[in-house]
């Protein structure tokens, strides 16, 4: 038994060690990066943006500063940066991660390698692929907006709500990344102008085929390569022409519809001499979301639903074929084939065969509600 | 003939500081191991496997004590082997279970420092380990047993902090079922069992259970199912949420899933389990540390084991400081639990065997008398 002394002794021991000396981490003596922006100099090294908040106690907003730093690696355009910020930058924080399109098209998983490594790295992060300068879309200055962190992770999750986008972040991309049957999409963002001044927008989807960016869809290509990925969050539209006779009000030439409800089935065949043939049906059941002719009575709905049908299958036959092109296996067809036809897959290689396996797409649009008038 | 410990511990307790003492360090990088041996996708079946083979171990653990009711395992082998060679082999066992807590220390140190806590020193670790496994393997066997009990229902933390992985699963990544062979599943379960070591408790602690014959094995049985069942599920989800690719670079996918996710306020879900988890580490260096002490005690003749524990914490703790980078840690690991199969397999299987051929009447007698 531990006498009076020793107990005390092994209290204060312990006291000593538990408080943790070595490891704290006060937020005072850190530079929290909110967002960071990755682009490519002449000289073919990454030159980094970050935005750090300052964090002042008696303003109202916080002010947001800017720094930027070039490296080899992107470690090492960090700590170039951190040479030039008072603290210790701190990217456990990052909420959104923009990279320019031309080093996604040669490697994304490079980008990213450093926040695998690192147990404190925000994996929860967005990522985004910039057409202009990531460096330019970080710099525009957004109206009644301070935060440019909060403008860009709203933004991203505007469109993932509307279907534009698949949700994802740094984590749920490196098994697609890395894996030979599934491929992935991100949103892509360029600047346009709204109310004639500088915007960031999301203006479509970017196709990866494993790490490496092939292509692009626009953002009504994407909400239907969704679809038939089988994903819808809360809201997915469509403006389909209905024109009969052209109107010269442009707006009766269309109807805009949202999805209310959708089916999707994916039906991969293999015969025995191993040709692959995919069978992709959805099935949209539509609310008419604006129609200014009105009027709609039975007649009038079955005659929209063919006409809608026929529209969006020509839509999802494009979308079917730029994916393809691409090479990018957004619905996991090589991992349907190696899940249950891996005899028939042999020894071939996946990516050669995906570009030219027939896709067989059949898309049924029903309206089922119309809003509160006919 | 129960020398030291005159108290029982109920067959409860018995299923608790045998769940405890095999999930472990080792539960992080499971997934992992069994995968990169071979087993690839399969290594869940590996895992079922390898519970097969533990039942069978157990069973035969069961037939060995029940020769000898009464005699803890070191005094089983004196009587077997005679006193000089028993005494050898009891020696042999605490210097291996010396090594194995050393090992879970050193593992743990180095779990904690590259996930949690860079800049703090191994040691304050280690010290913080060891006063916390001396406090408590310096009492009663029992009072291990409740201690183990209590955290327990730590584990099903676990389960809870998984449950975020379900919609980002995906079945296909493990068919189709069967696709790496028999001998890769087979090698994977071999590797499986390496990194659930710590049933052999139950050869040691059979003297010591409550009850029947047969409501020890049901006991031991339990704890094993549950073990197999909660290993199984952990791999399950990992190859499920990882893909086969991606799994190849993550060493601790367990931890590495949770990462993935926050909550509103708990921001690293993987320092919340990682925290559940030290208490798993610091329940099996308990029973380490305390099945090395008993043998040490023995060795010397020494009557409670309680004189014996500060060498053992203190010769674990010194031994935990050797390895220094992740390839020596690795080769001590796989040194360590190689030599492990032979105490808790090869010895026991020969004891048996030993036992059925050349003294089989005189075991019949110890028997009889005892009872």
């Amino acid at each position: 038994m531990l006498t009076k002394v020793g107990s005390s002794i092994v209290i204060l021991l312990a006291t000593m060690i538990i408080s943790g000396c070595w490891d704290q981490y006060l937020i005072k003596d850190v530079n929290l990066i909110f967002t960071a922006g990755i682009d490519r100099n002449e000289e073919g090294k990454f030159f980094t943006s970050v935005t750090i908040p300052e964090q002042e106690t008696n303003t109202e907003a916080p002010i947001v500063r800017m720094a930027t730093g070039i490296g080899n690696t992107l470690r090492e355009s960090r700590n170039n940066i951190d040479n030039t910020v008072d603290g210790i930058l701190d990217s456990s924080k990052i909420r959104v991660l923009l990279v320019e399109s031309i080093l996604a098209e040669e490697d994304l998983y490079a980008m990213l390698d450093l926040y695998y490594r690192d147990p404190r790295a925000p994996l929860n992060a967005k990522i985004a692929i910039t057409e202009v300068k990531a460096h330019d879309a970080l710099d525009i200055d957004i109206e009644g907006q301070t935060l440019i962190s909060d403008y860009y992770s709203k933004l991203i999750e505007g469109a993932e709500k509307r279907s534009i986008i698949p949700k994802m972040n740094i984590q749920y991309i490196c098994p697609l990344m890395v894996d030979p049957g599934r491929d992935f999409m991100l949103p892509i963002i360029s600047i346009g102008t709204s109310n004639e001044k500088e915007v960031a927008l999301i203006s479509g989807a970017a196709l990866f085929h494993g790490k490496i960016m092939t292509g692009k869809i626009s953002t009504r290509e994407s909400v239907m390569a969704n679809l038939l990925n089988n994903i819808m969050y809360e809201d997915a539209q469509f403006t389909v022409e209905i024109a009969e006779k052209e109107e010269i009000m442009n707006a009766l030439n269309y109807i805009t519809v949202q999805v209310e409800e959708f089916d999707r089935m994916l039906h991969v065949k293999v015969n025995k001499e191993g040709e692959i043939e995919v069978d992709l049906d959805v099935n949209l059941y539509f609310n008419v979301a604006e129609f200014p002719p009105d009027s709609l009575d039975e007649a009038k709905i079955a005659d929209l639903n063919k006409k809608i049908t026929k529209e969006l299958s020509d839509l999802a036959t494009t979308v079917v074929e730029k994916i393809q092109a691409a090479n990018c296996d957004y619905f996991g067809v090589g991992r349907e084939v190696m899940a249950y036809h891996k005899q028939q897959l042999k020894d071939r290689d996946w990516n050669e065969i995906y570009p030219n396996i027939p896709i067989e797409v059949t898309v049924k649009a029903e309206i089922i509600q119309h809003g509160i008038i006919n | 003939m129960v020398t030291n410990n005159k108290e029982l511990i109920s067959p409860l307790q018995f299923i608790f500081i045998i769940i405890q003492t095999q999930i472990g360090v080792g539960i992080l990088s499971l997934p992992y191991m069994i995968y990169e041996s071979g087993a690839k996708t399969d290594a869940w079946i590996s895992m079922l496997l390898v519970g097969g083979i533990i039942q069978l171990i157990i069973l035969l653990y069961w037939v060995l004590t029940n020769w000898f009711p009464t005699s803890p395992f070191y005094g089983l082998l004196s009587k077997v082997y005679g006193k000089l060679f028993g005494r050898a082999l009891t020696i042999g066992y605490t210097v291996y279970f010396i090594f194995v807590s050393s090992l879970v220390l050193i593992l743990f140190n180095f779990v904690i420092e590259i996930w949690a806590f860079p800049r703090t020193p191994s040691w304050a670790f280690n010290l913080m380990m060891c006063i916390l496994a001396y406090y408590l393997v310096v009492d009663k066997l029992r009072v291990i047993g409740r201690f183990h009990t209590l955290v327990s229902v730590l584990l099903l933390t676990i389960i809870f902090l998984t449950l975020p992985a379900y919609p980002y699963m995906d079945i296909r990544y493990i068919m189709p079922i069967g696709d790496s062979g028999i001998l890769n599943i087979v090698k994977g379960g071999k590797e499986a069992l390496l990194s659930i070591l710590g049933f052999e408790v139950i050869l040691f602690l059979f003297p010591f259970v409550e009850g029947s014959k047969k409501k020890k094995l049901a006991a031991a049985s339990i704890a094993n199912v549950i073990v197999t069942v909660f290993y199984t599920y952990l791999t399950l989800i990992c190859l499920l949420f990882f893909s086969p690719e991606e799994i190849k670079l993550i060493p601790e996918p367990v931890l590495y899933l949770l990462k993935a996710f926050t909550f509103p306020v708990l921001e690293r879900v993987d320092i919340v389990f990682l925290a559940i988890w030290i208490m798993s580490v610091v329940t099996s260096l308990m029973s380490y540390v305390y099945l090395a002490s008993v043998g040490l005690a023995d060795v010397f003749s020494v009557k409670h084991h309680k004189k014996t524990v500060p060498f053992i914490i203190g010769s674990s703790f010194v031994i935990a400081l050797i390895p220094r980078n992740s390839i020596s840690i690795a080769s001590w690991s796989e040194i360590i639990t190689n030599i492990g199969l032979i105490f808790v397999i090869g010895i026991p299987v020969l004891t048996v065997l030993y036992i059925c051929i050349f003294k089989r009447e005189k075991v019949d007698q110890d028997a009889n008398k005892s009872r």
